[in-house]
């Protein structure tokens, strides 16, 4: 819950992203066009900056990124 | 065959289907030379739309499904969209297009979840009150298709492509790359990218099975090389920075990629260094430059030879395509000789008609035929530098004017600049391209420098607020990817924008 807020503030605040705050957690970011393929690889690089992991090019894929909660997901399993 | 998201059309089954929204539109009024939108994702049935849109005589015009609702609304009013083909899956955009202008008919031809509600009507409605059969052979000159690209007065502009044009690529690209019918090409590009016109008219020329890849793994590097791999791929077609991030990602693996025996890519210079690691990961494949702008389509090819030796900066955009011949002219539009750089202007059957609504510009790019008068023809100026060599083919060197590519997508510095005056928040705004170094892919993206108008803090609030407004006016890729606040922007001594000195407050200071 926290890693989707804190997702969901970066989406907001340092992408200027004016849906983040309508976005659920399963709500498909790519394929509604709430972000594009750049503002993918921002959030990867804060993901890894902020929760100090490591994403392999072959991980970033859909499974992990299409939502929220599969990003937030990802991140779990990577700390864990 | 049509393949994507594990469903799979045969052409008769295309036939059918097509025929089915051929009837629909025929039966909301759609007449020979109509405007038909598809607001659709990308999908077999946007190849069903586009081909039923041809069928019933009339023109389609492919939407970004991304694009701020105000941009779908000013294409539709812009070109006078008499109907819209949309998709469950677009509820906002579809309902939006339907409360700016109720006149214009709207079919659900796509997604699970049928949009319910005002005058949308789904394919079953919509053919009830239809007519059995409709087919309309569209003559040379009549309007296939529209795309929108970008426009230096601030606004898109509509390319206007004849069935001609379109024919005339699609069997110059079948013949050139042999396509048959045990080929798959992979259908990368949007539908209002003209890069998609090879996928779903060249593969039809050739018979050959288009595999549409779906709009979300197309942006995951090694989701993409593994749909390239299951799909069987035997040719690709995209903008070099896919292939580029690919490459770079590690994704593309020569043994899950047999068949894929020729890669194609346009929009933009491909780096030779990484070119030439393209070639070392996937040896043995065709690959070929293509080059040309929305209103000639490919106009020039280069089949890449062996890199290893290549010791020149930057790859030729190649010789003409046959049915097509460039000239190389100086400012007066008098031809230069070999060597000499001057603007690309192109004669042949691929030529756009002109632009929508807009005599001006057309004419300012359509110009007389002045090598052959007695054909009447004319001549597309490309506003490319080129330098022709002695073997035939073109060097590429840059823009005549301000306009630039993010991604491969065409942008008007000036449509940006334009967008940015509209808020709240800018008293004056340029926009420059800069390269930027993202994970060691150098990509073009745009840098502003805005000076505030008077009661805007230029802090971080305010760009958040700025980037929104321009998310509701313009495409992401138009974006800057950096705001620069600035006290005054540089003129030159004749009182325009100095460009020049933007730009050299942004390169890294040499020695």
């Amino acid at each position: 819950m926290e890693i989707v807020e804190s997702i969901r503030q970066f989406l907001r605040e340092k992408l200027a992203i004016a849906a983040a705050d309508r976005v659920d957690e399963d709500t498909p970011l790519i394929r509604k066009g709430i972000i594009d393929s750049v503002e993918l690889m921002q959030i990867v690089t804060f993901l890894e900056a902020t929760y100090g992991i490591s994403v392999d090019d072959s991980e970033i894929v859909p499974k992990n990124f299409r939502s929220l909660r599969t990003m937030a997901d990802f991140v779990g399993q990577k700390r864990g | 065959m049509l393949a994507g998201a594990g469903r799979g059309l045969s052409y008769r089954e295309l036939d059918r289907e097509t025929a089915r929204v051929a009837a629909a539109l025929a039966g909301l009024g759609v007449q020979r030379g109509d405007r038909v939108g598809l607001l659709l994702p990308k999908s077999i049935a946007s190849l069903v739309g586009i081909w039923g849109v041809l069928r019933c005589g009339a023109a389609y015009v492919p939407i970004d499904p991304q694009a701020p609702p105000a941009r779908v609304v000013y294409m539709s009013q812009n070109c006078g969209m008499r109907a819209v083909l949309v998709s469950g899956e677009l509820p906002e955009a579809a309902a939006a297009i339907r409360e700016s202008a109720p006149e214009v008919g709207v079919i659900q031809i796509d997604g699970d979840e049928p949009l319910a509600g005002d005058g949308i009507l789904s394919l079953d409605a919509a053919t009830r009150s239809a007519p059995g059969f409709v087919r309309r052979p569209a003559t040379p000159r009549d309007l296939a298709y529209i795309l929108y690209t970008s426009g230096s007065t601030g606004s898109p502009k509509g390319v206007m492509l004849s069935h001609l044009a379109a024919l005339s690529f699609a069997e110059w690209a079948a013949a050139r790359f042999a396509i048959g019918p045990e080929d798959v090409l992979g259908n990368h590009a949007p539908f209002h990218f003209d890069i998609s016109t090879f996928d779903v008219f060249a593969a039809a020329c050739g018979g050959a099975c288009v595999a549409v890849l779906d709009d979300e793994s197309v942006r995951f590097p090694a989701a993409c090389a593994q749909l390239m791999a299951e799909e069987r791929l035997t040719v690709w077609y995209s903008v070099p920075g896919v292939l580029r991030r690919m490459v770079r990602a590690g994704a593309l693996d020569p043994e899950a990629l047999p068949a894929l025996r020729t890669l194609l890519f346009a929009g933009e210079p491909y780096p030779v260094s990484e070119l030439r690691s393209l070639q070392t990961t996937l040896p043995g494949r065709n690959l070929v430059n293509l080059y040309g702008p929305t209103e000639t389509n490919v106009c020039t090819y280069w089949p890449v030879p062996d890199l290893c030796n290549w010791t020149e900066p930057s790859i030729p955009i190649g010789f003409d395509c046959e049915g097509c011949q460039g000239v190389v002219v100086d400012e007066t539009l008098r031809p230069v000789p070999d060597g000499v750089e001057g603007e690309l202007l192109v004669r042949g059957g691929t030529l756009m008609s002109g632009y929508w609504g807009d005599p001006e510009q057309t004419e300012a790019r359509l110009v007389p035929d002045f090598l052959y008068p007695h054909l009447g023809d004319r001549l597309y100026r490309t506003g490319d530098l080129v330098t022709r060599r002695a073997d035939g083919s073109y060097d590429f060197h840059g823009r005549r004017d301000h306009m630039i590519k993010v991604r491969g997508y065409r942008v008007e510095l000036a449509e940006v600049e334009a967008a940015l005056m509209l808020g709240e928040w800018v008293a004056e705004g340029a926009v420059v391209p800069f390269e930027f170094d993202r994970e060691g892919v150098r990509e073009t993206d745009l840098v502003a420098f805005i000076v505030a108008r008077e009661g805007a803090v230029p802090d971080a609030k305010t760009e958040r607020a700025l980037r929104q407004d321009l998310g509701t006016r313009i495409p992401k890729y138009m974006i800057p990817a950096e705001i620069r606040w600035v006290r005054s922007l540089p003129m030159t001594s004749t009182g325009k924008l100095d460009r020049r000195a933007l730009r050299a407050t942004l390169e890294p200071v040499s020695n």
